[in-house]
């Protein structure tokens, strides 16, 4: 049997004690290991040796019972001997084949793919039905707390607060039971015109977007913000957010390129989830504007006087770097979705906006 | 000498991810242990390489516990703003000189090189002394003082490593690292500055905004090439171990186009040029860092070996602290 043919392996032994080496000869027959070296002979039983894991070509180091280490070059005699580890075994024999490498990479690509188009937006789904409205509020709450820190107490007149309050509740209505919203009007000069939906429901306005678009384009932004909330958008953005963190993880040893690089990739991730979710809540906030009377031309034309007021081309470069790692979706595209939402549309109270 | 190549550690990073997420993360223990040893045996000095004696299990157990840190340090402050935020910090703040002692000392003890580990015999008490001292200075200097600050850290952590019974020694002090310092800070704003006015003027807040992102990435891949490779050399040519001297004739400018290179291979590749990638730099470190021997060996002996949770080392891991520098 070739199994208990005689196997020489010249190398040299080292015995944990000095650095000094020596040239062994180790022979392996039978059930015996054979050690040679320096004119010294040690004979152990083969059981009582370990052998190192393969690593492509690399030197091997098998440890004898004395405390001694015995390297040599890689010989496929050696897989008679104890492995040290017993798992990399099988991980060395799927190394070694060209194609496991080229369908590793295919899984690879279509399990990040899964995991991405699929597998987190789903557990994100689950996660988020498992979260209790309250335990959802106390986040807004701390979001809201921190937005605080920047902004004022609105100040608006009284009448303009009623009349998106009133638009707000028709809006409300066109909701499916059970989704609570809250509206929450704020003076802050350093974000300028803004909405948010915050998680729990809370939605905040910010003065300067009704100051910079009329109050009927305001209720049709909140129309847009009620769509974030009906979709708990908030809350898996948060939850997905973490997901692609800890999907980053896995490329971890990247330590050949400057660590910021490998934020890259997670925020083109992050922003494709976000800018997804804002044409879902567009779609959305188009429903529900129109069961409350207002038209969805309204939002183009808000939409239009915030880009012009950002110093942004009103139309929006759809093929720019910065249109993928944007939070949010190009206005153009947005714009003519807006129209296509609109047409056919006829309000009834509310004049189409003015040129 | 450094005789891995490209090719095989492609095969093995890409079984490594592929099973890493199938088994939804749990095989990174061993992937982790594979990598390393492939490194440490296809480095050789003298004509023996290195080994990794490192376990997967005691990794997994410190992975387990480091995801779990991780969720209550990101999720914690969200669900309970009030309550979590003080506590964690402090615990974040008690634990980090921990984190490093246990990082060091799983690294150093399951490192062999001729059949003897490399030993790390730092304690959580002069750890916390040593970021305490370097901390106070960096306040009171309001950073002006980090370069002998990173002195003070990065000496306790070399002269605490040994190897057999010889102890590491390191000379160098902050007044060499301040001119790389500095240089880097002082010379990025300046670029980023002037970058900035050229760049943005004239063109609409998008276009800007891209170019300047782009910009900014660029300056921040050149400055950290400088400066990683002036601080390597510094380092290690006032780091010594009993009779070995250590000599990198590492140039800033290969640093930086290094850097530069493989930031767009990955990018252009869709990151499968990571290995190469790694294998490049790894092998430009380790080909132009020369190790002078000045007397006998002889003065290596074995010593007694101590096993190691892995849990600190863990933790660092994936929190991106990068100790080596």
């Amino acid at each position: 049997m070739t199994d208990l043919a005689l196997l020489t392996l010249q190398g040299q032994v080292f015995d944990g004690f000095s650095l000094a080496p020596r040239r062994a000869t180790l022979s392996l027959e039978g059930n015996l290991a054979r050690l040679e070296a320096g004119g010294r002979e040690l004979e152990f039983p083969l059981a009582e040796l370990g052998v190192s894991p393969r690593v492509f070509t690399a030197p091997r180091f098998v440890t004898l019972p004395n405390g001694w280490e015995f390297i040599g070059a890689d010989q496929p005699g050696l897989e008679r001997l104890t492995a040290r580890s017993t798992s990399e075994g099988p991980v060395a024999w799927l190394e070694r084949r060209i194609g496991v490498a080229v369908a590793a990479v295919l899984a690879t690509m279509a399990g990040l793919a899964l995991a991405y188009f699929y597998g987190l937006p789903r557990l994100a789904d689950s996660i988020a039905a498992h979260i209790t409205p309250e335990r959802e509020r106390i986040l807004g709450q701390s979001a809201l707390d921190a937005f605080d820190g920047t902004g004022s107490a609105s100040d608006l007149d009284d009448e303009t607060v009623r009349q998106v309050k009133d638009g707000f509740a028709a809006l409300e209505r066109g909701l499916p039971p059970g989704v609570h919203a809250e509206l929450e009007f704020r003076n802050a000069r350093a974000i300028g015109p803004n909405a948010f939906a915050l998680p729990g429901g809370t939605i905040l306005i910010t003065d300067q977007l009704i100051e910079t678009c009329s109050v009927d384009e305001a209720i049709v932004v909140l129309a847009h913000e009620l769509g974030h909330v009906e979709h708990r958008h908030p809350l898996k953005f948060v939850l997905q957010k973490f997901g692609i963190g800890a999907l980053g993880m896995l490329f971890g040893d990247a330590s050949s390129v400057p660590i910021s690089l490998s934020a890259l990739p997670i925020v083109l991730a992050r922003s494709q989830y976000s800018q997804q979710f804002e044409f879902e809540a567009d779609a959305e906030g188009f429903t529900l504007a129109k069961k409350a009377d207002y038209s969805p031309e309204l939002f183009a034309s808000c939409l239009q006087k915030l880009a012009k007021g950002s110093g942004r081309s009103g139309k929006g470069k759809g093929g720019s770097l910065w249109s993928y790692v944007s939070s949010h979706p190009p206005d153009a595209e947005r714009i003519a979705r807006a129209h296509a939402a609109a047409a056919g549309f006829v309000s009834t109270h509310s004049k189409p906006p003015s040129e | 000498v450094f005789k891995g190549n490209a090719r095989d550690y492609f095969r093995l990073w890409i079984v490594n991810l592929c099973l890493t997420l199938v088994t939804f993360g749990l095989f990174s223990a061993w992937a982790k242990v594979r990598r390393k040893r492939y490194f440490y045996s296809h480095t050789e000095l003298e004509g023996t390489p290195f080994e990794y004696l490192g376990d997967p299990i005691p990794i997994l157990k410190g992975r387990l516990l480091a995801a779990l840190a991780v969720v209550l340090w990101y999720v914690g402050p969200q669900l309970f703003p009030t309550v979590l935020v003080i506590p964690l910090g402090v615990a974040a703040l008690v634990l980090l000189p921990w984190v490093m002692v246990r990082t060091a000392a799983f690294n150093a003890r399951y490192s062999a090189y001729r059949n003897m580990t490399f030993h790390f015999n730092g304690t959580y008490r002069g750890a916390v002394d040593a970021l305490l001292r370097a901390g106070l200075l960096v306040a009171v200097t309001c950073g002006l003082g980090y370069p002998w600050a990173f002195v003070i850290v990065r000496r306790y952590f070399v002269e605490r490593m040994s190897f057999g019974d010889v102890g590491a020694k390191y000379r160098a002090h902050g007044g060499l690292l301040a001119g790389p310092f500095f240089a880097s800070v002082v010379g990025g704003a300046v670029v980023s500055a002037m970058l900035a006015a050229t760049l943005t003027v004239g063109h609409d807040i998008e276009t800007g905004l891209t170019r300047g992102v782009l910009a900014a990435y660029g300056v921040y891949a050149l400055g950290y090439g400088y400066l990683a490779a002036r601080l390597a050399r510094i380092n290690w040519r006032h780091t010594d171990l009993g009779p070995l001297e250590f000599f990198a004739d590492y140039r800033a400018r290969d640093f930086m186009w290094l850097y530069v290179s493989n930031a767009l291979a990955i990018i252009a590749s869709l990151g499968l040029l990571i290995p190469w990638a790694t294998v490049r730099m790894y092998r430009y470190r380790i080909g132009r860092l020369h190790i002078v021997r000045d007397g006998s060996l002889d003065v290596f002996a074995g010593t007694e070996q101590h096993a190691l949770t892995a849990t600190g080392a863990e933790v660092a891991d994936l929190f991106d602290f990068d100790l080596s520098l």
